[in-house]
């Protein structure tokens, strides 16, 4: 593209608007819009996700909290869940109890180091949880810190063609200016739209995902208080009765 | 990756995100108007800053003037009469040129004085010519005698030359003839002397009646041609009306001058003050040479109180105001002075210094500027 046609064109019709800014533009700067629209597109699609996933989760770590502290039967509890993939506090309760169960099968009565199998599964279960609730989450803090530079690289490509452009035409008034710069800054301007968001749902959502998984851990914990001191109790039991 | 083809009820992100993207570009498309022209540009209120001394040097205008002109003058009723500098040692205005006396009255004069001189000059010429002719006489009669004597002398001459030729040639028997030669020739000499004598006399007569009758001749001509000129010469002065004359006679009267100020032209409505109008200002320079004159009138009648002899006081600022022509129109007054009390005493002998020398002389020129030196406040270092 030849910059004194540009030159020559661009006064003609300025075409203002978000499309005409877009239309307008250099070619890398319309990539660079292109980018940073999906990017944002994909950003917002994560943060809606990610809060629905959260909500969900937390409605059923309540649920299952009221399920487990009513008294009900483990045994009964690991049955009605043991059907359907768990997820949240129903799949630490789930990994632990298998474990347990698995130690009582054979006839062997593995109880001596039961305890540490318990808690060793309890923290891989823990972290796959955690693994599963913050994925994506880093695609989010990308785009929050490397939107704006994008953009910025969009705009500064913008501002050198412009400025090519008034080099050919000879003419800096502000009107043969202008334009340029205003759909290079577009370019920034849309880097901004979609790592503000990015940066922000990056922060909170981090928040929530620390607050489950410290939920998680608190869980397990006392489950695996509870399970040690069934094991204990059943050890004493079995040195009674031998 | 969220990417999915499908429409997933528990991951519905990339769906909503992308139907809500769509949405708010479709609405920024069509519903905001993305660039609009900014309004007119109003310009601010100007605002100017000036000090102090210039808001005290705005001229104030006439308060019942109707409007503000737009280009506001001074008021002025007749134009200023035009200042010429002269050399210094020369009037201050230059002195009108009396008026001529009337032409006729100097023709008069003139045509006297030139008859006087002519009658004069003829009475000389009469009496130069009778003196001419006298030693014209004189010379023709000195011519004849010498003439005369030559002749008897050459007559003489040949007598004795033809004696001594008779003489050698004839013996002395023609002696006779000889003194009878000499007696003869003798008596005839005599005889045309005599009238010669006669007929000079009469040609010198004549002579001396035709001169005269020649110079009465000429000037009477003369006399003549001079009545004819004065009459001449008066009657073109009579035609021709000289405006010099005029305007010198009339620059000598004394004009009627109005009171009114005056200015470079007449402006008789004045405006409503103007706020960029100053009045006339000294400039550094003319500023310490006007201080400078009146340090050294006041220094005169400055007397330092012994106290201040050692020299360490504080200058005092005094408050001088002044009329227009050098007196004070306010008593002094110490702006600010020393601390102590040698201060206070060069302070209070400053003012009556001060007192005592008004009138001060202000020279002319600082005149127009004396919107800038009415009120002086000025630090005197008298010390």
């Amino acid at each position: 593209m030849n910059p004194a046609d540009v030159a020559q064109a661009a006064p003609v019709a300025h075409d203002l608007s978000f499309f005409g800014l877009f239309w307008q533009a250099h070619f890398i700067v319309k990539l660079v819009m292109i980018g940073l629209l999906a990017a944002s597109v994909w950003c917002w699609a994560i943060i809606i996700d990610k809060t629905l996933l959260y909500a969900r989760t937390k409605r059923a770590m309540d649920r299952f909290e009221d399920v487990f502290w009513s008294g009900q039967s483990l045994e009964e509890l690991f049955r009605s869940l043991q059907s359907r993939p768990a997820t949240g506090l129903a799949a630490v309760f789930v990994a632990a109890m298998r474990e347990w169960k698995r130690s009582f099968e054979g006839s062997a009565r593995s109880f001596q180091s039961l305890s540490q199998r318990i808690d060793k599964v309890l923290d891989v279960t823990i972290q796959r949880e955690v693994e599963r609730l913050d994925s994506r989450l880093m695609i989010l803090a990308s785009i929050g810190s490397a939107g704006p530079y994008i953009g910025l690289f969009g705009t500064v490509v913008g501002i050198m063609n412009s400025f090519t452009s008034i080099a050919a035409s000879k003419n800096t008034s502000l009107a043969v200016v202008a334009p340029g710069i205003a759909e290079a800054l577009f370019a920034t301007a849309i880097g901004l739209f979609a790592a503000i968001p990015a940066v922000l749902a990056y922060n909170k959502l981090q928040s929530e995902v620390g607050k489950l998984q410290s939920r998680l851990e608190g869980f397990a914990d006392e489950f695996s208080a509870i399970l040690s001191r069934q094991i204990d109790e059943r050890l004493a039991h079995t040195s009674k009765a031998a | 990756m969220a990417l999915k083809d499908h429409f997933n009820p528990s991951e519905p992100g990339f769906w909503v995100s992308g139907v809500a993207h769509a949405a708010v570009l479709t609405a920024a498309l069509v519903g905001l108007p993305f660039a609009s022209t900014f309004p007119e540009a109003q310009e601010g209120i100007p605002v100017e800053i000036i000090t102090d001394n210039q808001f005290s040097q705005i001229t104030k205008g006439e308060t019942d003037a109707k409007s503000v002109q737009p280009t506001p003058k001074p008021r002025a009723d007749r134009i200023a009469d035009k200042v010429e500098q002269n050399a210094p040692g020369e009037d201050k205005t230059n002195a009108p040129a009396p008026p001529k006396r009337p032409e006729d009255m100097k023709v008069a004069e003139e045509e006297a004085a030139a008859a006087a001189a002519a009658a004069k000059a003829q009475e000389q010429a009469k009496a130069e010519a009778a003196a001419k002719a006298e030693a014209a006489a004189k010379a023709q009669a000195e011519a004849k005698a010498e003439a005369e004597r030559q002749a008897i002398e050459k007559a003489e001459a040949e007598a004795i030359e033809k004696a001594k030729a008779t003489e050698q040639a004839k013996a002395e028997a023609e002696a006779k003839a000889r003194a009878e030669a000499k007696a003869k020739a003798e008596a005839e000499a005599e005889a045309k002397r005599v009238a010669e004598a006669k007929a000079k006399a009469k040609a010198e007569a004549e002579a001396k009646a035709k001169a005269e009758a020649e110079a009465k001749k000429v000037a009477e001509a003369k006399a003549k041609a001079e009545a004819e000129a004065k009459a001449r010469k008066e009657a073109q002065v009579a035609k021709k009306l000289d405006m010099g004359d005029l305007k010198q006679f009339l620059d000598n009267k004394d004009k009627s001058r109005s009171s009114g100020a005056t200015g470079a032209e007449v402006q008789k409505t004045a405006s409503l003050g103007t706020a960029t109008g100053t009045a006339a200002k000294l400039n550094p320079s003319q500023r310490d040479a006007l201080m400078g004159l009146l340090r050294d009138q006041i220094a005169r009648c400055y007397t330092a109180p012994i106290s201040a002899s050692g020299g360490d006081s504080t200058p005092p600022m005094l408050d001088i105001r002044l009329n227009q022509d050098g007196s004070l129109s306010r008593e002094p007054t110490v702006m600010r002075a020393g601390s102590s009390s040698t201060d206070r005493a060069v302070a209070d002998a400053a003012l009556r210094a001060v007192r005592r020398c008004a009138p001060y002389r202000v020279p002319t020129q600082y005149m127009q500027f004396y919107s800038d030196w009415q009120i002086l406040n000025v630090q005197f270092d008298l010390s």
